[in-house]
């Protein structure tokens, strides 16, 4: 009896130990640089524009950079828009279009802010007139003109989400063809503020209003879009709020106040991944569903790597300048004005 | 008797209090443009004001519903730095091309300094939310003095391929006719014409009054009070076009007028014969 006892106690503090301890290997996730380039023009490193890997860009500068990282050109100017295949710059002589190669694919004369989304290009004269570009000709898809001021431009394949400070956001098919005119009401204030079309470009995520400021989430059915969850965000932004889908659209990631809100597109469910500061950008280019989250304070940056079920692997500081990240395989590229670095992770 | 009385100088006086409140956001005297002036291909959507890096005010009491946030990695969204505050009945103003103040709060009083002006210029406007529509800011500021009259420089009448320029003693022939006006803008300030009328023999044959800007399809419409695309209200070098009218047979005077913001009419006649 007295040996059963024994036993049984010996066998509850190791299911508490189990449990309740954490299971380390003592090992530890880290990150080191891998290479650091600044954005300078292409050296003896690499000119063979066939290797061209991707294009990145920090404000008024970006570098077209081949697979071992080496410089390929540098563009500079106040204006300008960058695509990983092709870079648009708009002055006084108009809308000059090249290729990775640094090649003028075309030049019209219209002048403006050039935008690029996921492989679009769009030229916007800062009040009220957005052209749609063909990248490859210059050629203009489609011109809208609107009294209200732009808020949001985000696009995918043919589709192009437009959201206005009066509250109405659209999506305008490449034809021109109006297939979404909404307005999510509901406050007090009625505006549009952040918003993202899915890869597939079936679902939109808008944030939208002041008092209360909203989250919706609209889904394309057989009869055209539909809401299908909204909440308030308990946010009371007045600017541009950074909204987009991740992991497969399986989530869509919205700022709030020192942390992003991540919304479940199959149950809704919210879940809030706490960070140091303001959402500055995010990341989800790698396989294992890993997230990485930029934050910014008046303290610095700090990097945080989540896991696909939101465990923190990793949350460290960045230089203070770091103004954005982009995953592109297994490497994670930290952007700074005048440079950029890889980090490389590894156990420890 | 006496409570309407009451009344109705009650609503007189909220409704001057409003107006006194209501401020010019930069000099009257930077105006260099006005609503719907050519702009490029588009008409202007407010005033334009002359930027030198002064400060700029909140046109009336509101609250800040919209900031351009330049963030290190560049700007979210394209365009140069706007503040937009939300006023009563239903108003927003705008002012677009000015780098915000960067610890403005979420409401303002008249006057308050919103930022600075940037670029060469900056646009201030107005939008009228319930109805839709820019409506012309002049009309809801304190009226400006010491502008200049703007006059008459040419006025030439045209239709298919063939063009007249007018002037004393002219003969054109009846039928369907455009006019184009080019207004003399003289130095010093900047005139701003709010309405053109053409009189044939004392009657009004055509005209226009720039009234407000509002979205008619994938394009911003001209007010006038019918609504009017760019191109049918300026021609490729900027001149003015009244629209087609009827122009009767006879022998009498052309009279061309401009109606200017202050309320001023400036007109221009000739002595022509219509056959």
């Amino acid at each position: 009896m007295k040996q059963r006892g024994v036993f049984l106690i010996g066998l509850i503090l190791v299911g508490v130990y189990f449990f309740l301890f954490p299971r380390t290997s003592r090992s530890e996730y880290i990150l080191f640089p891998e290479k650091f380039t600044p954005f300078k023009s292409a050296g003896a490193g690499s000119d063979a524009s066939d290797n061209v890997e991707l294009a990145l860009q920090s404000g008024n500068s970006a570098i077209f950079v081949d697979k071992n990282l080496n410089a390929v050109f540098v563009h500079s100017s106040e204006k300008m828009a960058v695509d990983d295949h092709w870079l648009a710059d708009s002055g006084s002589y108009g809308l000059e279009i090249k290729d990775r190669e640094n090649r003028i694919l075309s030049r019209s004369a219209a002048e403006g802010y050039p935008v690029a989304r996921n492989g679009n290009l769009f030229l916007y004269d800062g009040a009220g007139i957005l052209r749609k570009i063909r990248p490859s000709n210059g050629e203009v898809l489609w011109r809208r003109e609107y009294l209200s001021p732009l808020t949001v431009l985000d696009a995918v394949g043919e589709r192009t989400l437009i959201g206005l400070l009066d509250g109405r956001a659209e999506i305008i098919t490449d034809s021109g063809e109006i297939i979404l005119s909404y307005r999510p009401g509901g406050s007090g204030i009625e505006a549009v503020y952040g918003g993202a079309l899915s890869s597939d470009g079936s679902m939109v995520a808008l944030v939208a209003g002041v008092d209360p400021q909203r989250f919706v989430l609209l889904q394309e059915r057989k009869n055209g879009f539909r809401p299908v969850t909204h909440h308030d965000t308990g946010t009371d932004f007045r600017r541009a709020v950074r909204v987009g889908f991740v992991r497969g659209d399986q989530e869509v990631l919205y700022e709030s106040e020192n942390s992003v809100s991540s919304v479940d597109c199959d149950d809704f469910s919210i879940d809030k991944l706490m960070m140091e500061g303001d959402a500055e950008a995010w990341s989800d280019g790698a396989e294992g569903g890993e997230l990485l989250l930029l934050g910014k304070n008046l303290d610095g940056s700090a990097l945080k790597i989540l896991t696909r079920e939101n465990l923190t692997m990793y949350n460290g500081s960045l230089p203070n300048d770091t103004v954005g990240i982009r995953q592109n395989g297994e490497r994670t590229f930290i952007i700074r004005p005048e440079s950029f670095g890889v980090l490389k992770a590894a156990i420890q | 008797m006496r409570k309407r009385v009451f009344l109705l100088i009650s609503f007189f006086l909220a409704v001057s209090a409003a107006a006194l409140c209501r401020q010019w956001p930069d000099n009257p005297d930077s105006v260099v443009g006005s609503l719907a002036d050519p702009d490029d291909d588009r008409f202007s959507q407010g005033l334009s004001f002359r930027a030198e890096g002064q400060r700029i005010g909140a046109w009336d009491d509101g609250e800040v519903i919209w900031k351009t946030i330049r963030r290190a990695g560049g700007a979210d969204v394209p365009g140069s730095g706007t503040v937009v505050l939300e006023h009563s009945d239903g108003f927003r103003s705008f002012y677009r091309g000015i780098a915000c103040r960067p610890d403005l709060g979420d409401r303002v009083r008249a006057g308050d300094w919103l930022g600075y002006a940037d670029g060469d210029t900056w646009t201030f406007g107005i939008i009228d939310t319930e109805r839709g529509r820019i409506i012309d800011p002049l009309t809801s500021l304190p009226a400006r003095s010491g502008s200049p009259a703007p006059g008459v420089s040419s006025l030439s009448f045209f239709r298919g391929g063939e063009e007249q320029e007018i002037r004393d003693g002219i003969i054109l022939s009846s039928g369907m006719w455009n006019a184009s006006v080019e207004p003399f803008l003289p130095a010093g300030g900047t005139p701003v014409i709010r309405e053109i009328s053409l009189y044939w023999v004392g009657q009004r044959i055509a005209g226009l009054r720039f009234e407000s800007l509002v979205e008619e399809g994938r394009r911003v419409m001209m007010e006038t009070p019918e609504e009017r695309s760019f191109d049918s209200v300026f021609d490729s070098s900027g001149r003015i076009l009244t629209g087609d009218f009827f122009l009767n047979t006879g022998r009498g005077v052309l009279e061309l007028r401009f109606k200017d913001d202050v309320g001023r009419i400036v007109s221009r006649s000739w002595r022509i014969e219509v056959r």
